[in-house]
């Protein structure tokens, strides 16, 4: 952004200190980084920068940066999508020396699991941020001088169109799908662990507290029913004695 | 001379901080330092069980029809959305039109509801929910109005329950989760819902709403805040936006076994359009359904697509079935300036 209006942004940033309700500040914070996004997008464009498939990178179209942050330490290199040089495994063992402690081969190997399905995801990222840079360009080609308004409109229009192809290939679908499996699997092997540690504090298992939920749950249901049956009974009742008086 | 490049890109940028500024200024004015209310039209617990809250809406001083409506919403958001605010209100323009309406508010799961089941949801609290709808307006029947995932609901509820309803209306709603142009269902086709549990044993909204999201990411995530103007020039725009980001941010988690068992069922399997699905042992058949239905669907849903609602026609028999058209997505489909007028016209002479 230019510097012309900079009371704007030290207003902006005397409200996030303020008493102004969180869910205002956060919109107000999307706006500010959708306006910087845009801005920047049009004059990357406006300089003719030969690459700017960035623009289209979906792990920061769908936030997953601020995502990133909300990870415990160990688990955010691994989630920074945008960075996928930093998915080796060298990488890992040197960040990461007490996990790798702690956890067992299983859960190393998931978490090698979890670098190579991020590593094809990056991938696959970028073709689509390629992909939709390249019909960005056909679209602009296609109009003559266009205004900021058709940039972003092209932009849209590409980004989309790119999206939409790439979304329902085999390839994205099961890329997602290996993913989020080997997450679940690290999960396990992390429940698994608490259980053996539960067991040998002598504290109630997971397994145990899901059988008293299920209990609970039935005995709520079968009271509600039984509740409804009198309510029902009750009402008949009462509409009987209203009939015979 | 017409400006260069940079001229222009500095006009953008100061009209742009000069709506920035604005926005500022209109968020922090002392008068609205508290969300616009949302689900504001006046309304009575008539039944509450667990989470769950079921509400009887104040009538309005008109002649009343006779038969009640029961409006049963997804379990992926909030109902409030059928009453944002009073421009955009089915709830108030059927009270508007002289009818009893009933909402069921399913609340947020939490750890302890991990184990409710699609039996508990539609024989267990919609089935209740219904009987005191019954014997509340002190009627046999009524009518059921259901939207989206509420909509799948409905319809297993009237196959399995015919004598409560008298007539039933399908909002964009799901039937056949396998149309090629489904791609949540692409996506969901070969996932264990159980991989995405938490810890809670639920499974969180916040997923459900990325997910959501993903399916447009550009348009949603950028697109929609990049233009400010309009939302500070119309009257009443700034507070739509606010009430409807509040909706689209407020979603409670699925409780665990119920979402495990509507991803295998429907999205994988298909069962309620190939009549395979069984619900607390009974088979649901949409064949069997004896009312006469209303299915409508809008013609620019991405969540849910109109061929996969159109699909119902297969099942109901012609005499009783009807389908009609709604211009816009699939929250704009009944929240719509322009399209809630046609909304309640059709519902209206349907209903009556």
């Amino acid at each position: 952004m230019t510097t012309k209006n900079d009371h704007v942004f030290t207003q902006f940033d005397d409200l996030l200190n303020s008493s102004m309700p969180d869910e205002y500040k956060d919109l107000l914070k999307n706006f500010k980084r959708q306006g910087d996004f845009y801005q920047q997008f049009v004059d990357s464009n406006n300089e003719q920068e030969a690459d700017l498939s960035t623009f289209w990178n979906l792990p920061n179209t769908l936030g997953f940066d601020s995502f990133v942050k909300q990870q415990p330490e160990w688990l955010q290199t691994p989630f920074n999508q945008n960075h996928s040089s930093e998915f080796s495994a060298e990488s890992f063992a040197k960040q990461f020396p007490h996990l790798l402690l702690q956890l067992t081969n299983q859960a190393q190997e998931h978490i090698e699991s979890i670098q190579a399905s991020l590593t094809k995801l990056n991938d696959l990222y970028n073709e689509l941020s390629q992909s939709a840079m390249q019909c960005f360009n056909g679209l602009n080609d296609a109009t003559s001088n266009p205004s900021t308004e058709q940039l972003c409109a092209h932009w849209l229009e590409a980004g989309e169109a790119a999206y939409r192809q790439f979304s329902q290939t085999d390839e994205y679908i099961e890329t997602h799908k290996a993913l989020i499996e080997s997450l679940s699997a690290l999960k396990n092997t992390q429940h698994a662990f608490s259980e053996q540690t539960s067991e040998l504090f002598g504290l109630p298992s997971k397994k145990s507290i899901q059988e008293l939920k299920k209990n609970a749950h039935t005995l709520r249901m079968e009271f509600a029913e039984y509740k409804e049956e009198t309510d029902s009974k009750l009402n008949a009742l009462a509409e009987t004695i209203r009939k015979l008086k | 001379m017409p400006p260069t490049m940079s001229e222009k890109n500095n006009q953008t940028d100061d009209a742009w901080q000069s709506d920035f500024a604005q926005l500022i200024k209109q968020l922090s004015h002392t008068s609205r330092q508290s969300h616009p209310g949302v689900g504001e039209t006046k309304k009575e617990l008539i039944y509450t069980e667990n989470k769950l809250q079921l509400f009887r809406y104040k009538a309005l001083d008109i002649k009343q029809k006779r038969t009640p409506i029961l409006i049963t919403y997804a379990l992926v958001n909030r109902p409030y959305i059928v009453d944002l605010e009073p421009d955009r209100s089915l709830v108030l323009r059927l009270l508007e039109k002289g009818y009893s309406v009933y909402l069921i508010d399913w609340g947020y799961p939490d750890s302890n509801d991990c184990f409710t089941s699609l039996d508990d949801y539609i024989n267990g609290y919609l089935y209740r929910c219904v009987q005191h709808v019954k014997r509340n307006a002190k009627r046999k029947k009524i009518d059921l109005l259901g939207v989206c995932q509420g909509g799948v609901f409905s319809l297993c509820y009237t196959a399995l329950h015919r004598a409560d309803i008298r007539k039933l209306v399908t909002l964009v709603t799901p039937v056949d989760f396998h149309t090629k142009d489904n791609t949540l269902s692409l996506w969901t086709h070969t996932i264990n819902s159980t991989l995405v549990d938490n810890n809670t044993g639920n499974v969180p909204g916040s997923l459900i709403s990325q997910l959501f999201k993903a399916l447009k990411p550009f348009e949603v995530n950028r697109e929609k805040f990049r233009k400010i103007r309009p939302l500070l020039t119309k009257t009443g725009c700034l507070e739509t936006f606010l009430r409807m980001e509040k909706w689209l941010n407020d979603s409670p988690d699925l409780a665990g076994l119920a979402a495990e068992e509507f991803m295998t069922h429907f999205y994988q399997h298909n069962r309620l359009h190939k009549q395979t699905l069984s619900i607390g042992g009974a088979t649901v058949e949409l064949a069997k359904i004896q009312c006469p239905v209303l299915n409508l669907y809008s013609t620019k849903d991405h969540i849910v697509p109109a061929s996969a609602t159109q699909a119902l026609s297969q099942h109901i028999k012609p005499a009783l079935y009807q389908e009609q058209a709604l211009q816009g997505g699939h929250i704009g489909a009944f929240t719509s300036l322009k399209t809630q007028q046609h909304l309640i016209n059709i519902l209206n002479e349907w209903l009556a």
